[in-house]
């Protein structure tokens, strides 16, 4: 596997929560303080306070982790981590599927691409991917009664 | 008292009620062990169900299904570490620690006794202490809501992790996200960006499952699986020994009363009483810096806190007509739909429904404890399940569940989104649990403190005012006081060169 | 390997193909009807559809599942419901907030991208203070907001709060109004003496009337209600308020005319049943059952006279 030598997880994650704290202060600022009533603190006032802390928070890491040269170590890292991000797509992918051809088909099916994507090449695991999706089903759907997408495709 | 209370029992004893309570206790239990489905799910979906009964029957499977979801929830939360309810969230912290030791049985038999104990008490305080329960909840306003509030969030910096600053960091983020939504107080939209799901906030479930069960599938998926038989982790079977039990069982004890009091004021539910008796509990530890690392007065206090807001939420409900959570809200709608309003009428008017429901409680945690303790060499057995499969039922569970919560694909949205945040927050060592905890108790806090001010007309004089509020804020300093100590013990036991 | 994807999703596909369930307007209802409830489970709107379900089952023929899609004040599900498809089996209860949000921009939806079928509920306000409150009538309590403006407490259940808006813009007053998160928290607010009054359905607070916990002052109504005669109406003080809370079923605005009337029908026919009837009395929920013409009305007049209020606040 390729060695990824992009930059540091940790310093993008943090530039990311900074921008993300910073942004929310400024939206704090402008939220209107309506007329009726006696407001003494407005609704920005407590998300501002927040933000702020974050933004103090966030640049005493980032100044520790300077001090200790944790962010930008030459260290060769880990191969880039794939099989969370095929992870990730599975699920959001399960999602839109539960919503196009129903509950039952979309997790037989995602689940057996999870079991595929983890590596199992045994075909006996894969009968796990029906029973535990009519079960599943079962449960939810007849004993508790709730609401499972039955699929737009089939209504 | 005592005949009536007897008679209740007969009448609860009935093969009829007694088989409703035990079907109530264990679907509860399986409900709250399902991430997705709450106390307050559980109850709502046994809801219909129940008008086709009488009433001491319908309280019955709705007793039992509140006391069995409570504890349900913890199943998950220490085996799998993703709470099965909002109520479980504290159990996680050290439950998971105990069962990554080895000790998956001690941890959930500790767990369901616990929980016995504070539904125990908690019932006993209903029967014995209403009036007395009443109208210690009656003195709740703004300003004791808001001071317990902030007691709970004392720790938010400290509950788990080694480093204060990344503690706090993963706190306020908690505390942001909780400020999304129609201002509590004015409905000015803040940070909906015009979408309508998010004006009531993020829902709690959707974030649990997100944060916990969807990013733990990312993080574990980082693997292939060689061996596809490969167990997740191995364990004794093990419970608590005696001595353990002496140990552990003051702060239940202590756990089971505050969570009491906490579930008779209306509107603080178990999930705050799990957190305000872990913060307790780790503030008067001898040895606080075991809390987060498998502490079993941790698990207790989680446990027996939120189990003993079961009898608490049934005080004010009784007494003044006004539940103590969502679940009494339910219970409240039940009885409306019975014909019966809920209110110290009751007493007068049908003491026999009364004494049912005193006397399915007690018996809802006997079988509680009872299944419960049969149960954990079944759910042990769910750490022993492959890695393999684990891997995608919980994935795939999760996300239904988060679906199921408000039939809302916007919710699943929500709780992939916290997946990834919370794989990320793993990534560079930022602890998910402060989220978790500011979500629940920052908007309370918010919410508190305005309508307070309002109430003083912008004086902040209900600070040293009030007498209960001046209780909570000496609590709260010496919550902080114990987080520094911690500090120090853990820099002085490890080298100066790791974080504050 | 691939043989057992496709023989996985061949299961699957198989399975499904008991989904399919051809609708017409000839065989409605042909299968279960949903009924969306904006609000949670076992709160008053909830308890009222679960009880209309119940009782109008037998009369359409399917059974009717209830579906609490929560959020938005009620306007998260009844958006839900002016957007599902017009087919009558996706009918959804409708409640005072589909006339007031949409107005203040909190909700997509309103009373145009609805067809209305049946109102069931309509609940009066009522004013209530603790029993030991220093107020005895209603009177004293505008009286003294006259010369403390902004001062008296008032536990509000909504924010905005149209009754207590209702009141202060016809007598030209201010409360304080401290927002609670519904009615049992008002209530305890209220009980528990840290606010002077509140206003809410009767049915919220009919234990702690019962019990004597708290005392009704007036009731901002028509008339006087049947069950507590002896409380005057604010018309009758002097006081031209009239508002309440109401609720009924609605479909898309684009369902045939031919299914709304079959559902018209058998939710009239649930109304009269001595079950329900005797159901809400004893919630002391108020029926007020009126055809899809003169509901359809009656949401406009609301409407406007909300209106009035939203655009003064």
């Amino acid at each position: 596997m390729e060695k990824f030598k992009g930059p540091q997880l940790t310093i993008v994650l943090y530039s990311f929560l900074f921008i993300f704290a910073l942004s929310f202060f400024y939206l704090a600022t402008t939220f209107p303080i309506p007329t009726i009533g006696n407001h003494t603190l407005g609704p920005g006032f407590y998300p501002s306070l927040i933000s702020a802390a974050l933004i103090v928070l966030i640049t005493t890491q980032v100044v520790f982790d300077l001090k200790q040269n944790k962010l930008f170590s030459r260290k060769a890292r880990k191969s880039f981590p794939w099989r969370p991000v095929w992870m990730f797509s599975i699920l959001a992918g399960y999602a839109v599927a539960m919503y196009l051809i129903g509950y039952l088909a979309a997790t037989i099916l995602c689940f057996a691409l999870i079991l595929f994507m983890l590596g199992i090449r045994n075909w006996l695991w894969y009968l796990a991917a029906p029973i535990f999706s009519y079960g599943l089903n079962v449960v939810f759907a007849d004993i508790f009664l709730v609401f499972l997408p039955s699929g737009l495709l089939f209504q | 008292m005592f005949e009536l209370l007897l008679q209740g029992l007969q009448s609860t004893l009935q093969p009829g009620i007694f088989l409703l309570l035990l079907a109530g206790v264990t679907g509860g239990i399986i409900i709250g062990s399902l991430p997705g489905l709450t106390a307050t799910m559980g109850v709502a979906i046994m809801l219909p169900f129940t008008f086709g009964m009488g009433p001491n029957a319908s309280l019955a499977i709705l007793i039992g299904v509140y006391v069995g979801a409570i504890y349900g929830g913890s199943i998950p939360a220490i085996l799998l570490r993703t709470p099965g309810t909002p109520a479980s969230a504290a159990t996680a912290l050290d439950g998971h620690q105990l069962v990554q030791q080895g000790h998956a049985a001690k941890a959930l038999s500790i767990s369901v006794v616990c929980s016995f104990m504070g539904g125990l008490i908690s019932t006993i305080m209903l029967i014995t202490l209403s009036p007395m329960l009443a109208g210690f909840a009656l003195k709740f306003s703004a300003p004791e809501y808001f001071m317990l509030a902030v007691f709970g969030l004392t720790i938010i910096g400290s509950i788990s992790s080694k480093s204060l600053v990344k503690g706090l960091i993963s706190g306020f983020i908690g505390l942001a996200i909780a400020c999304i939504g129609l201002d509590p107080i004015t409905s000015t939209p803040r940070y909906t960006f015009g979408i309508m799901e998010l004006y009531n906030g993020l829902s709690i479930i959707p974030v649990l499952i997100g944060l916990f069960a969807i990013s733990e599938c990312l993080l574990q998926s980082e693997q292939i699986v060689k061996e596809a038989s490969q167990k997740a982790l191995t364990f004794s079977h093990k419970l608590f020994s005696y001595p353990e039990f002496r140990k552990f069982f003051p702060s239940a004890l202590k756990s089971s009363l505050m969570g009491t009091c906490i579930g008779a004021v209306p509107g603080a539910g178990a999930d705050i009483a799990a957190f305000v008796c872990y913060n307790e509990a780790r503030r008067s530890s001898k040895n606080p810096e075991n809390f987060g690392k498998g502490a079993l007065e941790g698990i207790a206090a989680a446990e027996s806190g939120n189990n003993g807001v079961t009898g608490g939420a049934l005080v004010p409900l009784l007494t003044l007509g006004v539940p103590g959570d969502a679940v009494a809200a339910i219970l409240l709608g039940a009885l409306t739909i019975q014909g019966i309003a809920p209110g110290p009428m009751l007493f007068q008017n049908s003491p026999d429904i009364v004494y049912g429901l005193f006397s399915s409680m007690l018996v809802a945690n006997i079988l509680m404890l009872i299944v419960g303790l049969a149960g954990i060499k079944i759910f042990c057995r769910i750490v022993e399940i492959p890695k393999a499969l684990i891997i995608p039922m919980i994935a795939l569970l999760s996300v239904v569940g988060a679906y199921s919560m408000n039939n809302s694909m916007f919710d699943v949205a929500v709780a992939l989104a916290f997946g990834l945040l919370g794989y990320l927050l793993t990534k560079i060592e930022i602890p998910l649990s402060p989220i978790v905890l500011a979500v629940i108790l920052g908007p309370m806090a918010e919410t508190n403190l305005r309508k307070s001010l309002m109430m003083y007309e912008g004086s902040w004089s209900f600070l040293y005012d009030r007498p209960i509020v001046l209780i909570f804020v000496l609590l709260s300093a010496l919550s902080l006081y114990s987080t520094w100590r911690i500090k120090r013990r853990i820099q002085s036991n490890t080298s100066p060169q790791l974080a504050v | 390997m691939k043989m057992k994807f496709k023989a996985a999703v061949g299961i699957a596909l198989l399975s499904l193909s008991s989904a399919f369930a051809f609708a017409s307007a000839d065989n409605y209802p042909a299968r279960n009807v949903r009924l969306i409830v904006p609000f949670g489970a076992g709160g008053g709107t909830d308890a009222v559809a679960r009880a209309l379900a119940k009782y109008a089952e037998p009369h359409l023929g399917q059974p009717i599942a209830i579906m609490n899609r929560t959020g938005g004040a009620g306007g998260v599900g009844m958006t839900a419901g002016a957007n599902s498809r017009p087919d009558g089996y996706t009918i959804t209860m409708v409640t005072r907030e589909l006339a007031s949000l949409p107005k203040m921009g909190l909700m997509q939806a309103d009373s145009e991208d609805f067809k209305m079928v049946r109102l069931v509920n309509l609940d009066p306000a009522i004013v209530t203070v603790r029993a030991d409150s220093q107020y005895t009538t209603m009177a004293e309590i505008i009286d003294e907001a006259k010369k403390n403006p902004g001062r008296i407490q008032f536990a509000s259940t909504a924010k905005p709060n149209f009754y207590i808006l209702a009141i202060e813009q016809n007598q030209n007053v201010t409360f304080n109004q401290i927002p609670f998160n519904g009615a049992s928290e008002a209530t305890t607010a209220v009980m528990g003496g840290h606010v002077a009054f509140t206003i809410t359905g009767p049915g919220e607070v009919k234990a702690q009337l019962d019990s004597g916990q708290l005392k009704p002052l007036a009731v901002l109504a028509e008339n006087r209600l049947s069950s507590m005669p002896d409380v005057p109406t604010m018309k009758e003080l002097d006081y031209d308020v009239v508002s309440g809370t109401w609720r009924g079923i609605a479909v898309p605005s684009r369902t045939p005319d031919a299914i709304v009337d079959k559902l018209e029908d058998a939710f009239a026919k649930a109304v009269k049943e001595e079950g329900f009837v005797s159901f809400m009395e004893k919630g002391n929920f108020f029926i007020e059952d009126k055809s899809s013409e003169s509901f359809t009305q009656f949401i406009a007049e609301d409407t406007q006279s909300l209106n009035t209020i939203i655009e003064k606040m």
